[in-house]
């Protein structure tokens, strides 16, 4: 026991300078630039040395394929054609509004309706469910997490061994990392935003607001190890006007407010993200509605005409799809944002998924067990693109201005331009509704028409 | 369809197709994946014939499912001045069809767009036109409305007819104009069909997009 002691001193002693180091380094070469906006370029080092290995193991998977003769395989999660998700009625709808200049609201047959069904089995016949999956093909990179590796036999030992030791970098090294990285940058959050309220308005509460804002955002990017490529930043979204991007995942905020200073808009929630926004709205007017309000679209488009109209404040931020902070139903601002009548500053944002996948599938994954997946990947690698600024042009509607932003940014992202729709996430269609869909479609001709013969 | 590239048909001695009056832009990575699709449909063999087809299961719901499949088999959309029903189709043929659902691009000038829509539409109307005399009358066009409305059971016949009969006599003045009493209206023929599309923009609804499978733009 006696023999015990001294070593047990010196395990203590050795842990305690090792984490006095680790959180040095950290605050050196993390906690400060973060604080002041410079990079020591590490990030980018990493990512490169990253990229070396992931290539190295992308051969050995292939040769060893090759020893067997057996293809490899490439997911194809959304099957090769991008299926239109609106139903039945809409399309149809949509293709008489097109057309004719016949009231809408008395649907008979019409030539056009015969499209829906026609494309509805061109598809089915390119691409069901059987083609979905798989393609045989060389495989791009293999990013040695095994939750994007399909090929597993293939691995060899030496390949086993590279990949236990990312596993032990990245849960037991990058993990308590970031982990204690977050916890920083919310804290300060909390804390500085809380401390900017109580002083008086003025230019120097907005100063110190914006850097408080900055800074704990930066401190969140470099948590979730993100590398970000910025593009064309003289178009970034001035006050007044609303910030407009597409939605991959709640990390989309993160990336944006890191580098530029938008008022978010949200539902309040309850909890820590609660807290973190109730201080963040006393320091700058970011715009929160309680959960009863949300409901109310009038309500909420004129809270958002009311604070574009103050060329003072700034900025929103808004995600059409729906915001990742109150996950509300999407339809709620989707074409609201373009009707307030602001200038709108589109944003495209493209990640890689090579790094790691930042999709979050919300039906799959919780918000807790989605962070942690993105934590313990490698990085998150993305890139920006501020769009020149649009306004509505007098012969548009809402749906139509909403649809040119849409394409912008798609194009701009190499994205395909039914982003928007959300169909990519949806889940397959049940047979039981197919089915439904043709009847549908016969009552809605049907009923009609014997509603307009009796009448 | 993607960024024009010359498109190889992978393994077959197959000639690169080329019938349709507007060269088919698409990438061979999307060419190779009709090929699968094809492959597994024939069950391997070169060319498909219409049984082929019931095994897709989606398709079963499809009202005019028959229509579709006849679709794939009318010598008139495969090759353009030929008319009837061939047996079997190979491949070539196979991505003809596919092509009358191609997206519009972006670089189309005027004339390109309409050649294109007129494709499109000429697709449809030989769908409708099952007798193959260039005109669509009365029975055929009562007999895709009641192919259409065919998922309801409780459906009555005359009541598919009659939406079918009030359906053509609107054709009927959209494209002739005030008919006298006696004169009887044979059918609608393509440039009357052509008429009844004006203003609807099917280009941008009758097509059938590939997703973006490009390795992804690297972001550094």
């Amino acid at each position: 026991m006696f023999l015990l002691l001294p070593f047990d001193s010196l395990v203590v002693n050795l842990l305690g300078i090792s984490i006095t180091v680790l959180f040095t380094l950290l605050l050196v070469f993390i906690i400060v630039p973060a604080i002041f906006g410079v990079s020591f370029g590490i990030r980018k080092v990493y990512m490169k040395t990253l990229l070396k290995i992931f290539q190295w193991a992308t051969l050995r998977i292939e040769r060893g394929a090759k020893e067997k003769n057996h293809p490899l395989y490439k997911p194809y999660v959304n099957g090769i054609i991008a299926k239109e998700p609106t139903s039945l009625e809409e399309e149809i709808k949509e293709m008489r509004r097109s057309g004719s200049s016949k009231a809408l609201d008395t649907p008979e047959f019409e030539l056009s309706d015969i499209f829906y069904f026609c494309r509805k089995g061109i598809e089915t016949i390119m691409d069901d469910e059987v083609t979905k999956r798989f393609s045989a093909e060389e495989l791009e990179s293999w990013n040695l997490l095994s939750r994007t590796n399909y090929n597993f036999q293939y691995i060899s030992l030496r390949l086993t061994v590279l990949w236990g030791l990312g596993v032990l970098i990245r849960y037991c090294f990058l993990l308590p990392l970031r982990i204690a990285l977050a916890f920083t940058g919310i804290s300060l959050l909390v804390t500085g935003t809380t401390v900017v309220g109580y002083l008086p308005n003025g230019r120097c509460k907005e100063f110190l607001s914006k850097h408080v804002h900055l800074m704990c955002y930066r401190i969140c990017v470099r948590a979730l190890t993100a590398i970000i490529t910025y593009h064309d930043r003289e178009n970034r979204p001035r006050n007044g006007g609303i910030c407009v991007a597409n939605h991959t995942s709640p990390i989309d905020v993160i990336i944006l407010a890191s580098d530029g200073y938008y008022a978010m808009v949200g539902q309040i929630h309850g909890g820590l993200m609660g807290v973190i926004q109730r201080a963040m709205v006393k320091a700058c007017p970011h715009v929160w509605f309680e959960r009863s309000e949300v409901k109310d679209r009038h309500l909420v488009a004129k809270r958002l005409t009311e604070h574009v109209q103050d060329k003072s404040k700034l900025p929103i931020l808004i995600f059409p799809e729906g915001t990742c902070i109150n996950n509300t139903s999407v339809m709620m601002f989707k074409k609201g944002s373009f009707e307030i009548g602001a200038t709108v500053y589109p944003v495209a944002i493209k990640y890689d998924p090579q790094f790691g996948d930042a999709f979050w599938n919300s039906s799959k994954y919780g918000m807790v067990t989605y962070l942690l997946r993105m934590m313990t990947s490698w990085a998150i690698v993305c890139s920006v693109w501020y769009l020149p600024a649009m306004t509505r042009q007098p012969e548009e509607d809402a749906v139509q201005f909403a649809n040119r932003v849409k394409s912008a940014i798609a194009r701009q992202g190499g994205l395909v331009d039914l982003l928007w729709d959300g169909g990519l996430k949806r889940e397959k269609v049940k047979d039981a509704f197919k089915e439904e869909q043709q009847k549908l479609y016969s009552k809605m001709i049907v009923g009609n028409h014997e509603d307009r013969s009796r009448s | 369809w993607g960024s024009p590239r010359s498109c190889p048909v992978p393994q077959g001695p197959h000639p690169p197709p080329s019938p349709l009056s507007f060269p088919l832009t698409v990438t061979s990575e999307q060419i190779e994946h009709l090929h699968r699709r094809f492959k597994q449909l024939s069950r391997d063999q070169l060319t498909i014939r219409k049984e082929n087809f019931d095994s897709i299961p989606d398709l079963e719901f499809n009202p005019i499912r028959g229509k579709i499949v006849h679709a794939f088999f009318d010598k008139r959309n495969l090759r353009p001045e030929s008319d009837g029903l061939a047996d079997e189709i190979n491949f070539e043929d196979f991505l003809t069809i596919m092509s009358y659902f191609r997206p519009i691009e972006m670089n189309m000038d005027e004339e390109q767009l309409d050649r294109f829509r007129k494709e499109k539409l000429k697709f449809l109307f030989h769908m409708y036109d099952s007798d193959h005399d260039g005109k669509i009358t009365l029975q055929e066009y009562r007999n895709v409305v009641e192919e259409l409305l065919s998922g309801n059971p409780h459906l009555e016949k005359e009541s598919a007819r009659s939406i079918a009969d009030g359906a053509m006599m609107e054709a009927a003045s959209i494209c002739v104009g005030q008919m006298g009493p006696d004169q009887v209206y044979e059918g609608i023929t393509f440039e009357d069909f052509l008429k009844m599309w004006q203003g609807i923009d099917i280009e941008t609804k009758m097509h059938v997009r590939f997703l973006n499978m490009e390795p992804i733009a690297h972001c550094y």
